[in-house]
């Protein structure tokens, strides 16, 4: 049994490292990509469904009771509030 | 950011600027993978609740495959990002003076050549293939004087047009550099017309 918790702390260091990777990513297309609407726009694109993405799962992870216990291994039938 | 009209090493007051990338069926992978990161996720809780029903109705077991779900979306979307960042970095710059040959592979390797127009000695354009006929889209071959070594530009669009356009620019520049162009090719045959630039540049619009 692994407390569900950890997949929250997981979760969070996923997100520092992926805004990182993608931070240089949008940096290395903004410095060295030509100037215009194409550039602009899909760096726009990127950013919006990555910040929606982010804020969705982060909306929906603030109603989830984080103090329960997954069996990861049977998660099929794993009973909610084991170790409330 | 790059502005065409300050493009690297640019002092020769270029007047004209053609931009050209690799023909958009070179990514077609990228809209496939793409279609694939946004479909999985849906398609997955989809068979999974098919499949044990009742199992997302376990709070934690949902905040799992949310946890799981959304990892594998933005590492997918930033996959895709990336793969996008090559195909737009990657471009094949011709003005009236030079062409510029940028060459991008993955986020951190770059290589920028550069080749003034009045030292191409011969153009090539290579179309091999069903659908490259069909799309109309190869491979540039530029030869300078002096030099093994070819630029190429892969899978752009109209190579044929291109290619006799950049010869005829060539030829257009090689007068303005005459002293350079003895150097390579000897004298040739002097014909100007009276204002070729702009010509050439009615010719070149993609």
């Amino acid at each position: 049994m692994i407390p569900l918790s950890y997949f929250l702390i997981a979760w969070f260091v996923f997100l520092a490292i992926y805004a990182i990777m993608a931070l240089i990513s949008m940096l290395q297309l903004v410095r060295l990509g030509i100037a215009g609407a194409g550039t602009f726009l899909s760096t726009a694109a990127f950013l919006v469904v990555v910040i929606v993405t982010v804020l969705g799962v982060t909306g929906y992870f603030l109603t989830v009771h984080w103090g329960q216990d997954v069996n990861l291994f049977g998660w099929a039938t794993t009973s909610p509030y084991i170790n409330p | 950011m790059l502005d065409v009209h300050h493009l690297p090493g640019s002092d020769l007051h270029e007047s004209k600027i053609w931009t050209y990338r690799r023909h958009p069926i070179t990514i077609l992978s990228l809209f496939f993978i793409t279609a694939m990161v946004f479909v999985l996720p849906i398609a997955g809780y989809i068979v999974l609740d098919f499949l044990y029903p009742g199992l997302f109705d376990v709070e934690a077991n949902l905040a799992l495959y949310v946890f799981v779900a959304s990892i594998f979306f933005l590492c997918g979307w930033l996959f895709c990002f990336q793969m996008f960042i090559e195909y737009w970095l990657d471009v094949f710059i011709v003005t009236d003076k030079r062409v510029l040959d940028i060459d991008q592979k993955g986020l951190f390797d770059r290589t920028v050549s550069e080749l003034r127009l009045y030292r191409v000695q011969d153009v090539t354009a290579q179309i091999k293939g069903v659908l490259h006929t069909v799309l109309d889209y190869g491979t540039v071959f530029i030869q300078t004087a002096g030099e093994q070594e070819r630029f190429h530009f892969e899978d752009i669009p109209h190579p044929n047009q291109i290619a006799k356009n950049i010869l005829e620019m060539s030829e257009i520049d090689r007068r303005e550099h005459l002293e350079e162009a003895v150097e390579d090719f000897g004298m040739p045959d002097d014909n100007d017309s009276d204002k070729p630039h702009e010509k050439m540049a009615r010719k070149m619009e993609p």
